[in-house]
Order: structure tokens, then sequence, then C-alpha cells
């Protein structure tokens, strides 16, 4: 199916518009290059709002506003009435036509605003010998439903600015889902649920009028209860493993506008403390040389005046002079008695004058000879002392130096992390990265639950088949219940066979959604010989392997995840039948200049067997971005707001 | 407490003026000149090692400038120096005097010192006031060039032996 019109009648910001697309000579590419605020994304609103009802891709600020075009609005004035309307006309293999239309009527009665007075929906089928069968509302939504079932919509309308994080972030869930859609086993899901009741019904049936089996059965159902609950309790925990995943997601791409910057956080504040404990060493580095100064400063200047006093006691010592000799008593004898000990004479004044001084001599050489004495040993070791002057300066001026020279390289690390987070905001990285750990915590707290329960699960998995067995040996007692056992086992030996083959369609499915992906994905490859495998995982998981056969998923730059998600979806639609358009809004808005090149070229191949329609923005649609577009393209034109800016118009280009 | 023919001296003095001086030492705004000599934190030091240091410095200008007017009640108690102290003011007194004999008169010893250490106080407050750069740097610079200059006259003086 591909869409060959669509008509839009004052819708949001289209008055009257209709669209063709044409299919080209080359390819069936069809391109719109629009500014921003110039309803490109209500064109793939505006096909959804038509089929669905809904539009996924409103920006916040519209969803406020009415459909209905505000210019509209204006001119009604207080009373009247004006339609919304927008079909979207498609044609499936050539030979029928389809026209799905959305209707929806605002009226105004002398109120400020109309209010909406009912919505129509209808799909137009005609067939190439000219018949039409005309489907409204529930018909029409049964119609669309089973054409492009709305739980598949995101593998035709895509978001590019998404797009990117599709396989990145997406679970094992998402692709098991998508499998499971496009099965087309929803009637045998039905069919086993059937089943079930209907086991139950006669399990009920059996047990009544027989207290043993009434027991059993009791026993049974309250582990299967038990067991469910169990179930539940997984499928909300894992609920909130993935709420706590959103959240660590949007916090990783909040903080991908400013790489490491937690890092080079926590790298400046090891320096700043680093800093600080360098600067205290410093601080007691200077303190200790200004001692060593001032001891030495009392020291030096002295070292003349103690080698000279050094010089006299050696001297003095070698006179004899030291030790002193201290004995005057002799003279004190002879002072007292005024007679000479020696010549036995008496003293006269002269020779008591002689003696008197020769006594104060010896007293002041004695004097000197201990003070000599004294500071004798003082003085070497000063001297001592001044001779490590040298060595003691230069080994604290040394670790001063080293202190220092590391001050200036933390100081110039902390210039540099300064620089790199320039422009930051520094508090809100915190608290986003805060965040981050907080569901992390969540998420890793909420996995070991899981893991419990599951453990739980696996326990009372094992003791349900214990009490189904009890159960049936109860029952089995009871001849009179055979046909009534014989209806059960069938029901639940047909239940099995049902999930055999729902299981095999699955596992036969997702293998061949697995080949067409790889298919694909390494027919637009630029670079083909990185890898060498695309599986899908029993787990659902989707991994890409390098050429070591390692999974490189996580690797892939932006411009091969996008080619993986267009793959994929390519697969999905080649397997599941459904051969609808594709509609990428802002489809290289992220990737780098030559990943848009890349991946423009596989969209331009893509265009060639499948009807792709692109929205880019105005800068997005580079001259490079053009020149491999345009020549593949069957319709380009430009969106404008004309009109008060309340109406879009189409430019051709 | 005045010195007199018979007095035996108990403090040290210093010159009247020398006391504004080294109060302005004290208090300098320069963290260089507190940190390394001030009575006040963060160098914390003693009148007594104040007074040895000013001391020495006027040693190492050979400079000795008697006392005008000395201080009333003196700079610090006589008490408070340790034989390591008056090791260094007796050598300082026999260095000026060129033998021992001064050490047998106190008061001389005494005077001696205070003198050097009037010198040393005008030479600091230079060094504080009239240089720029860092005080501290100027010190060590000065040491080493004291340090210098004896190690080439001992080497000297050996070689000539």
């Amino acid at each position: 199916m591909r869409i060959s019109k669509i008509a839009l009648e004052n819708y949001r910001q289209f008055r009257k518009l209709g669209i063709e697309f044409p299919k080209g000579t080359s390819g069936d590419l069809h391109i719109f290059v629009a500014h921003n605020g110039t309803a490109k994304t209500n064109i793939i609103n505006a096909i959804n709002w038509c089929l669905y009802g809904d539009e996924p891709y409103l920006s916040g600020d519209s969803q406020r506003l009415p459909v209905l075009n505000q210019q509209v609005m204006r001119e009604i004035g207080d009373t009247g009435q004006a339609d919304v309307i927008v079909e979207v006309y498609a044609v499936v293999d050539k030979d029928e036509q389809i026209m799905f239309e959305r209707k929806s009527t605002y009226v105004w009665n002398n109120k400020s605003a109309p209010m909406r007075h009912g919505t129509t929906s209808r799909v137009l089928v005609s067939d190439t010998k000219g018949n039409t069968q005309v489907l409204i509302d529930d018909e029409a939504s049964n119609y669309v439903a089973r054409s492009i079932p709305l739980g598949i919509r995101e593998f035709f309308f895509f978001d590019g600015a998404r797009l990117d994080n599709y396989f990145k972030h997406t679970t094992a869930e998402n692709i098991s889902s998508a499998v499971l859609k496009i099965s087309q086993i929803d009637s045998l899901n039905k069919v086993s649920d059937r089943l079930t009741e209907v086991r139950r019904e006669i399990e009920k049936e059996i047990s009544k009028g027989n207290p043993a089996i009434e027991k059993a059965r009791k026993e049974y159902i309250d582990v299967q209860n038990k067991l469910e609950e169990l179930k539940n309790r997984v499928v909300k925990e894992k609920e909130q493993v993935e709420i706590a995943e959103n959240k660590i997601r949007t916090c990783e791409d909040d903080l991908k506008s400013c790489p490491n910057a937690e890092k080079l956080e926590d790298n400046r504040k090891v320096l700043k403390s680093r800093k600080v404990t360098n600067k205290e060493q410093y601080d007691k580095l200077m303190s200790r040389k200004c001692e060593l100064l001032f001891e030495y400063g009392r020291i030096i200047p002295l070292v003349p005046a103690l080698l000279k006093t050094d010089e006299i006691i050696k001297a003095k010592h070698v006179a004899g002079e030291i030790p002193p000799v201290a004995d005057v008593s002799l003279l004190d004898n002879i002072l007292a008695t005024n007679k000479c000990e020696i010549c036995k004479r008496s003293l006269d004044s002269n020779s008591r004058e002689e003696i008197t001084k020769l006594r104060q001599l010896i007293l002041m050489s004695s004097t000197i000879g201990k003070e000599l004495v004294q500071i004798e040993g003082i003085v070497t070791i000063t001297l001592d002392r001044a001779n490590r002057f040298s060595r003691d300066i230069e080994d604290i001026s040394g670790l001063i130096s080293n202190v220092e020279k590391e001050l200036i390289q933390i100081q110039t690390d902390i210039d540099s992390l300064d620089s790199q987070l320039e422009g930051q905001n520094i508090e809100r990285i915190k608290d986003i990265a805060e965040e981050r750990r907080k569901f992390e915590k969540i998420r890793d707290d909420k996995n070991r639950l899981i893991g419990r329960f599951n453990k739980e699960i696996e326990d009372k998995q094992d003791e349900l088949k214990d009490k189904e067995k009890a159960w049936d040996r109860e029952t089995k007692k009871e001849q009179a219940l055979k046909s009534l056992v014989d209806e059960r086992d069938a029901c639940f030996r047909i239940a099995n066979v049902l999930n055999k083959c729902r299981d095999t369609i699955l596992i036969d499915t997702r293998n061949r959604i697995r080949m067409k992906t790889k298919e694909i994905l390494f027919s637009l490859l630029w670079k083909k010989h990185t890898f060498t495998d695309v599986l899908i995982e029993d787990d659902y998981r989707i991994r890409v392997l390098n050429e070591l056969r390692y999974d490189c998923l996580g690797s892939l730059s932006s411009g091969e995840r996008e080619l993986l998600a267009l793959s994929f979806t390519l697969a999905l639609h080649d397997i599941s039948g459904f051969d609808s358009s594709i509609l990428i809004d802002n489809p290289v808005i992220w990737l780098d200049p030559e990943h848009k090149s890349n991946f423009s070229n596989a969209l331009a191949r893509v265009s060639k067997n499948k009807q792709v329609i692109l929205l880019f923005h105005t800068d997005e649609y580079t001259p490079a971005i053009s020149a491999i577009l345009d020549s593949e393209s069957a319709t380009r034109r430009r969106i404008k707001l004309a009109a008060q800016e309340k109406e879009v118009v189409l430019e051709v280009l | 407490m005045q010195n007199g023919p018979d007095h035996i001296p108990d403090r040290i003095h210093i010159d009247e003026e020398d006391r504004a001086i080294i109060k302005t030492i004290d208090d300098h705004p320069e963290a260089d000149v507190r940190q390394l000599l001030s009575f006040n934190a963060p160098a914390n030091r003693s009148r007594k090692e104040q007074f040895l240091y000013f001391m020495a410095i006027g040693v190492a200008h050979n400079t000795k400038l008697p006392i005008k007017k000395r201080e009333s009640g003196g700079f610090f108690l006589l008490k408070d120096l340790k034989p390591e102290d008056n090791a260094l003011i007796d050598a300082v007194a026999v260095w000026h005097e060129g033998k021992a004999d001064v050490l047998s008169d106190r008061s001389k010893v005494l005077e001696i010192a205070e003198g050097y250490a009037h010198a040393g106080v005008r030479f600091v407050a230079d060094s504080i006031e009239s240089q720029p750069g860092s005080f501290l740097k100027k010190i060590e610079l000065n040491l080493w060039s004291i340090y210098t200059k004896l190690n080439q006259e001992s080497n000297a003086n050996k070689s000539e032996k």
C-alpha cells in the first residue's frame, strides 16, 4: 500500500490543501523541507489522526489547541459550523484504491470557543471494476486495524530524532511484541484462551460432590493463584525497571551534551583537594625554612666571633691556663698573718699591696678560665651547627621547590578543567547525575526483586505440578467422571498443540525477520566488512556481530543504528506482508555529515521499491543531502506558512 | 634599673628609640617580616630571641653603636639567657675586644652586646623598609653571602697553613 494523495481541510495550519504523491521515474521518494513551526510534523499527525484518531507527534503547545484551523475559528464568528477533514488516498496492489477519511464537525453557539460536534470515519474501497465499498465508523476502524494495525504504526511512521535510540534503548519486549503482532497468530491465542476457560468449567464440574477432589482442586487453584500473583508482581516490577531505565536514558541523553562533565567535576574536586593539601604542606615547609633562617641568622654572622673565641680557648689550653688554678689560700694566709710564709718576714705596705694585686689577678684569671670552660663546648657545637647551614637550607628549599612545581601543575590542570567545564551548568549536571544514580539503584533493586520472584515462581511451578498430579489422582478414582476427565484432558492437549504451533510460528517469523533484516542491512551498509551477522536471540534481544563475532550493537554509530532500525522495519514489512509507506520526520537530524550522506544514499535505494516520504528541517536538508536525493525524488516541496502565519502552502522545488 | 660602677646587671637594655622600631617590626604589614621576627604571631619571638638576632646582624655589619639612652625597664631579664645564649654574647665580646679578659667584666660584655644589637635593629629596619622584594629572600641571600665569604676565608686560611 502506497499513499497517492493526502487532502487536508481546516486541519490545524492546513486550510485546504491536497498533496499528491506521484511515482517518479527513478523511485518513489517524496521530500518536504520546512522551517520549525511550519507544520511539517503535522503532516504525519494528520495521517495518524485520519487513520487512528490521534496525533502522536503533536508538540506540547499544540496539544491544547483544537484540530480546527485557527483562521477558520476567527472567520466563523459567534455562530456557524466548520468541518475538519483529512483524507488519505492509498493504492494496494495497483488494482485496489482506498480512501480513508476522518471528519470532525465544530459548532459555534455564541460561545467563545467552538465545540466539537461529532467525528466520523469512512473507508472507501474501490476495485478495478469500479465497485466501491463504503465502510463507516466501526467498520472503517476494523478495516484500518486489519490494513495498518495501530500497534505496529511505529514501524511505518518514524521520528528521526528518536530513531537513533530505537535499538540502543529498546527492550526485548519491543522486538517480541513486533514479532508477535506481525505473526498474525491472534486467532491461535484466542482459541487457546477459550480452551482454558472450557477446561476450567469441566474441572469445576468434576469436583462437584467429591470433597477429596474439591480439596485437591482448591489446593491446586491456591497455588495457581499464588503463581499468578507472583507473575503479576514480576510484570509490575519489570514495568518499574522499564520506567527507571527510561529515566536513566533521559538523564544520559541530558548528559550527552556535556560529555564527562561529572567526571571532570570530580577530577576538579580531587585537584582542588590536592591543591589545599599541597598548599598546607608548602606553608609548613615555608614556616620551617623561616625558622631555619632565623636560627642561622643568629649564628652565621657570629661565626667569626665564635672562631676567635675558639682560637683563644685553644691557646689557653696550650698555655695551661685552662683549666684555671683557683687556689689563693696561701696568699690569703699571708695577708691574714701579715707575714710571708716563705721568708718568714713581716709584710710592709708595698708587699701587702703587691700580694693583694696578685691575688686579684689570680682570681680574675680563674673567672675568665671558668667562663671559657663553660662556653667552650657550646662554641664548638654552634660552629658545627653553622656548618650545616648550606645542607639544611638546600634541603628545605628543594622540598619547597618540588611542592611549588606540584602546585603549578595542579593549577594548570584545574585551569584546563575549568576551560572544559566553562559554560556548563555544573549544579544541573550534578543533579542529573544524582538522579541517574538514584534510578540505577531503583533498577538494580527491582532486578534483584525480580530474580527472587522468578525463583519463587520456579518453586511454585514445581508445587503446581505436584498439586495437579494429586488432583488428577483423586479425579481418576471416580470412574463415573471418566468422560468429563477425557474432555478436560482433550482441552489440555489441544491447548498444548496450539501453543506449540504458536511458538513454532513465532520462531519461524523471528528467523525470517532476522534473515531479512540482515539481508537488507548488509545491502545498505556503507562499511560492509565491519559487521558479519544480525541476530534476534531467543530472548528477543537484537545483536549485531562484528568480524570477531562480538556483539557491537552498543558501539554502532547513530547512522548505523538508524540503518538497522530501517532494515528491521523493512524486514517487518516484507515478512508481515504490509507493504506500507515509510514516513520519516527529521531523518538525518542527529547524524554526522558522513553518515548523513550514507544514510541518504540508503534511503534513496530503499525508495526504488517502496514509497518513502521524508520531512526535513531546512538546516537538515544540506546541499550535500540535496545533491544525493534531488535526482532520486519524485516530488520535492517546501512547506511555508502564509496568511498571517496560520495557513500552510506548498512550494514546489 | 640603672647600671653603675659596682652595679651587677640583671637585665638587657635597648636604646629608647629602638622600641618604636621593634614595635613596627612586631606589627609589620608584610607577612614575611612578622613570620621571621615578630614578637606577635605567627613568629611569636621572645624579646631575648629578637635581641640575639639584632646583635648578630650588628656583628654581620661589623657595627656597634653606643646606646644614647637606655630604655627604662629593660628589654628582658638576664635570667632568661641560657648557657648557649650567654656563649654567643661572650663570643661577641671576646671577638670585639680581641681578648678574653673582657669576660671578667659582665657589665662590659653586656654593653658590647647591646651596642651591636642597637646597630642591628637599624640595619634590619633599613632592610625591611628600603629594599624591594621578599624580606625572607633578602635575609636568605644575605646569609648565603656571609656563609660563602666565611667559607672562602676558611679555605684561604687552610691553604696558607
